[in-house]
């Protein structure tokens, strides 16, 4: 069995000086003889039991790293043949899985996968999912605040006054008002008209945290009183399940899982994804709300037909027309809400 | 003590960076798989194998630097971090006064856990077996952070300030006020320099390798003629952008845009966007390669000198070639461009001493003090970074 040498770079650990060795390894030590610079001996052989050695882990094609008892540490380079590892395994050299495969390339090509198919999964479910459970823990008394706070913003910037005529808004407030009285549910709401400013036209519903529900004009024109109180009904499930903290949990949601992705630098391509990927009500959530409108609608005594009636009047040309119809001209109530086709279907059933 | 005119001989080297973005391409997509799915908690593995990288990628005179923070302590640290946000968030939901005094607490103790950052980070790395290390005296660290902690407490009070009185002020006041509040970004810039630059000096004062502590002369010029500098490409900016958007709009045909704004308005924004964005990195660009060699060229060793040759339009190339393969790749260049990143500043820079290097590296190391692993976690996780 021929011994083979390897040349170390020996480092005391007083000084940061460098100084050079020779090693031949045997199963039990580590023969470790003095050089210069160049090759030459500078003293005498002397070696090192197996108990004082300890090899650490190495990465890539770094030196092998061996503290050598009192007498300092080596760095000890592999050899074309890799012989050094083998030679080390008796002083407790492991090579860890993942060191190994880390540089194939269908580890990487595994992981790049995985990561795609994790990608879609969050954002189809997970986002979902994590905001839900986090739910609990967001106080009723930020979604109070939160919605005291954006009417006002709103009213400045994007609504202007309702043009419907009063009697009708107190008409409708009445109804849902009696509605409510004979139904369970705890908690504030208010109904407010609108107009958008910039199209006074636009057919809109939306719902603040705090239970105030804003009617835009373009809705409730083209809608009887009916099909009023089933969008009321609607949007009050998205108050009930707190849906749009819901929706504020995933937008600060996305800020960590972006964080995540693009670790410590660059804010701005966290808030970039952030905004990107949410700007709807989860399928799961519109779900959830049309569920809670056709419940609503049946302890009021009234028709589901209402309820897909309303849903008929937001399609795209507006006025009982075909839902299977192309979306890409969506009233703005739609681009935001899921397949108009899917939620008439289920307002049909019981 | 010899000046530098003095003909003595200089010996110099220039650190090189081995690493490559392929190699790096494959850790950081395991690090990110493993940090999805188990919901961060692997983060702390992560963060220790990728400083373990670019270290040991990192060649001095023919020897690597290597990091060993233990990935368990980073966690550790990591969940401290997060209780201390789960407190204030549990407090501030039983009253909010407390949550501000939970707010006050964490901000005293904010400049202690950023020193103890710089330390573990520091002392988990060694050189030819030697340690790094941060050691620092109490007062100096707060008469450091003194001037960081006025400029952020200072706006922080004025904006609570109108927020509490909004009802009982009177219109003056109110306009008083406001004035105050936005002149503060615009002293905030100038002040800037002034508070970073004591930091900056703490740090590297401190900053020891083996018994040896690193020295650093003053940086505040330097920060401050910096500044000064992006004040003019800023302002220089707003003018162009300025100038490009009114011409667009002049040429602009008004009913056309009637009828459809944002066909219209759209290749307008692009256009100012597209410079906004050059200027962002010629202002990127510019405050990296000034700070960089006003770091080094005020650090020394012993007798060791530093000097980075790291030039302001080779950064903007590089950020720029950086940033646009990123888009074009959907993210995936990001390991690339850090590797990249990296290897030009790590290779522009050059240790010159007039002891040769053998000589110079002789002498006696004391024992490293033990090192609390919190400081670097928060840090991390509130994106503190004062460094450069």
């Amino acid at each position: 069995m021929t011994r083979m040498t390897w040349k170390a770079r020996w480092f005391d650990r007083v000084t940061s000086d460098v100084r050079y060795a020779e090693i031949t390894i045997t199963e039990q030590r580590f023969y470790i003889t003095p050089i210069d610079r160049n090759g030459q001996v500078l003293d005498n052989t002397f070696f090192v039991e197996k108990q004082s050695i300890k090899v650490s882990e190495q990465l890539g094609n770094t030196p092998y790293r061996v503290v050598i008892g009192d007498y300092g540490v080596l760095h000890i380079e592999n050899d074309e043949q890799h012989l050094l590892a083998q030679a080390l395994k008796p002083f407790g050299y492991r090579r860890s899985l993942l060191n190994v495969i880390i540089g194939r390339w269908y580890y990487v090509l595994l992981c790049l996968l995985m990561m795609i198919a994790v990608a879609i999964w969050v954002d189809r479910q997970g986002m979902d999912l994590m905001a839900r459970a986090m739910l609990p823990l967001v106080p009723n008394s930020l979604d109070q605040r939160i919605g005291k706070m954006a009417l006002p913003l709103l009213d400045k910037g994007l609504l202007a006054p309702s043009r419907v005529i009063l009697e009708r808004q107190q008409r409708i407030r009445e109804r849902f008002a009696r509605i409510m009285a004979k139904q369970d549910y705890r908690g504030k709401w208010q109904i407010q008209f609108r107009s958008m400013q910039a199209r006074p036209d636009m057919v809109n519903a939306f719902a603040l945290p705090d239970g105030t529900i804003v009617l835009l004009d373009g809705l409730v024109q083209i809608m009887n009183d009916d099909q009023v109180i089933a969008v009321l009904a609607h949007e009050f499930g998205h108050v009930h399940y707190r849906h749009t903290t819901q929706k504020l949990i995933r937008k600060i949601g996305f800020f960590s899982f972006a964080y995540m992705l693009w670790g410590d630098l660059s804010s701005i391509a966290t808030s970039l994804f952030a905004t990107v990927c949410d700007l709807h009500y989860s399928r799961a959530n519109e779900y959830e709300a049309d569920q809670f409108a056709k419940q609503f609608l049946r302890q009021a005594g009234i028709s589901l037909s209402v309820w897909e009636g309303a849903l008929r009047q937001l399609a795209p040309n507006g006025g009982g027309s075909d839902p299977s119809k192309d979306e890409s001209e969506e009233t703005p109530f739609l681009s935001t809400h899921p397949l108009l086709k899917e939620r008439i279907k289920d307002a049909q059933t019981q | 003590m010899q000046t530098m005119e003095q003909i003595s001989p200089m010996y110099s080297v220039r650190v090189r960076f081995t690493g490559k973005g392929s190699e790096y391409f494959s850790i950081w997509i395991s690090n990110l798989l493993l940090t999805v799915i188990t919901l961060s908690i692997y983060s702390a593995w992560a963060k220790v194998r990728r400083v373990r990288w670019f270290a040991q990628h990192t060649m001095l005179l023919g020897d690597r630097f290597d990091y060993h923070g233990t990935p368990l302590r980073v966690l550790f640290g990591r969940m401290i971090a997060l209780s201390f946000f789960g407190l204030y968030h549990l407090v501030t939901i039983w009253s909010s006064k407390a949550g501000l005094l939970v707010l006050g607490l964490l901000f005293f103790i904010g400049p202690w856990l950023l020193a103890m950052g710089w330390r573990f980070q520091l002392v988990n790395t060694r050189w030819r077996e030697l340690h790094f290390d941060f050691k620092f005296q109490w007062r100096a660290l707060y008469q450091a952070s003194f001037p960081v902690m006025l400029i952020i407490i200072v706006p922080l009070f004025l904006g609570l300030l109108t927020e509490v009185s909004k009802s009982t002020q009177t219109e003056d006041e109110k306009k008083g006020l406001a004035l105050a509040i936005i002149s503060v970004p615009v002293i905030f810039w100038f002040l800037w320099p002034l508070a970073k630059a004591p930091l900056i000096q703490f740090r590297q004062r401190g900053t020891y390798y083996g018994s040896q502590s690193f020295e650093f002369g003053s940086i505040l010029k330097a920060l401050c003629l910096l500044q000064l500098m992006l004040l003019g490409i800023s302002m220089l900016a707003s003018v162009l952008i300025g100038i490009f958007f009114v011409w667009d709009m002049y040429g602009l045909d008004l009913l056309k845009a009637k009828l459809d704004i944002w066909a219209a308005v759209m290749p307008l924004l692009l256009k100012s966007l597209l410079v906004f964005f050059l200027f962002a990195m010629i202002i990127w660009a510019v405050s990296k390669a000034q700070a960089e060699q006003a770091l080094w060229r005020q650090t020394r060793w012993r007798t060791v000198r530093f000097h980075s040759e790291i030039r302001v339009w080779r950064l903007f190339f590089l950020g720029l070639k950086n940033i646009i393969f990123i888009l074009l790749s959907f993210g995936l260049y990001w390991p690339f461009a850090q590797v990249a990143l990296a290897r030009y500043r790590i290779e522009s820079i050059v240790l010159t001493s007039e002891m040769d290097w053998p000589d110079l590296l002789t002498f006696a190391m004391e024992d490293s003090a033990n090192v609390n692993a919190t400081g670097d976690a928060l840090s991390d996780f509130m994106s503190l970074d004062i460094g450069l």
